[in-house]
């Protein structure tokens, strides 16, 4: 690229010389040397004219094809940059864990909180942000998940469940719920 | 005068309702401008037993953010949690009127 903008400025330079030298010989130079020069400088201006036209042609080209360069070095720097996880796929997923009266009654609800933050966050791009973003959700995303299996344990189908399991097991429930949820 | 059916909570949530149809977002923020703090899960878990004791109705209505798409859950009142609300409510009149501090 900047190779052909300094043979474009060569060429105007030289066409501009030769036709000052033209201008200049013109009415001293004897008549076959005008001649002559005039010729010459006909004939260069005519190659200066047709390679000129041929670099701007190429300088198209060339800029053509240094956009695309541009965009495919942008599409590996996007691709090579963190990307935020597709947590929303993940979320989906994630419910079939609850039976469907969880899912539409707790879970659905309780991540539309989540799918509008991670839509928000879309917008934040770089390395180091997206990094804190999929930590951010991450952690939410767990903690979520694990208080909806907590609801699930402390509701009747729940409580079933846990009537089948060991006293130790029961014991150790109880005690933890107490831990994190006296009243 | 009996106990009334609804825990404070539950009254809250249902004066909340009384008015209009809302969403648990913005029924989440009248709960958080009386002070209450319950995580998401929690909340809903209190909405579901509210819809389990059929004094509210709930659906998931597709909304979007951004233009992308979220479902939230909407929540009336019932007959059955209005009524509810109304005996919580005359409860707690009649037993401030009658009460020894009140006079």
């Amino acid at each position: 690229m900047k190779r052909l903008l300094i043979l474009n400025w060569v060429h105007v330079v030289v066409v501009t010389l030769v036709s000052l030298t033209i201008i200049a010989t013109a009415g001293f130079a004897p008549a076959a040397l005008t001649s002559l020069w005039l010729n010459a400088a006909t004939g260069i201006g005519v190659i200066f004219l047709v390679s000129g036209l041929t670099i701007d042609a190429k300088l198209t080209a060339h800029e053509r094809a240094d956009r695309a360069e541009a965009v495919q070095r942008s599409a590996e720097i996007e691709q090579q940059s963190v990307r935020l996880l597709v947590w929303p796929e993940c979320w989906d997923l994630l419910r079939f864990l609850f039976t469907s009266k969880v899912q539409v009654q707790l879970y659905i609800p309780a991540i539309g909180q989540l799918k509008k933050d991670y839509y928000v966050s879309l917008r934040y791009r770089g390395r180091a942000v997206r990094l804190w973003l999929n930590a951010c959700f991450g952690f939410r995303t767990v903690l979520l998940t694990a208080e909806c299996m907590y609801r699930v344990f402390t509701s009747t189908a729940g409580k079933v469940l846990l009537g089948m399991m060991p006293d130790a097991v029961q014991d150790w429930w109880r005690e933890f719920r107490n831990r994190i949820d006296p009243s | 005068m009996p106990l009334p059916p609804l825990t404070h909570l539950q009254f809250l949530v249902l004066d909340a309702l009384h008015a209009s149809t809302r969403s648990g977002a913005e029924i989440r923020d009248r709960l958080a401008e009386h002070g209450v703090k319950k995580s998401t899960a929690a909340f809903y878990q209190l909405m579901s037993r509210l819809e389990d004791a059929r004094f509210v109705k709930g659906w998931l209505v597709n909304a979007t953010v951004d233009g992308y798409p979220v479902r939230e859950r909407h929540y009336k009142i019932l007959a059955k949690g209005s009524t509810a609300r109304i005996k919580t409510l005359e409860f707690y009149t009649t037993e401030v009127a009658n009460s020894p501090v009140a006079n």
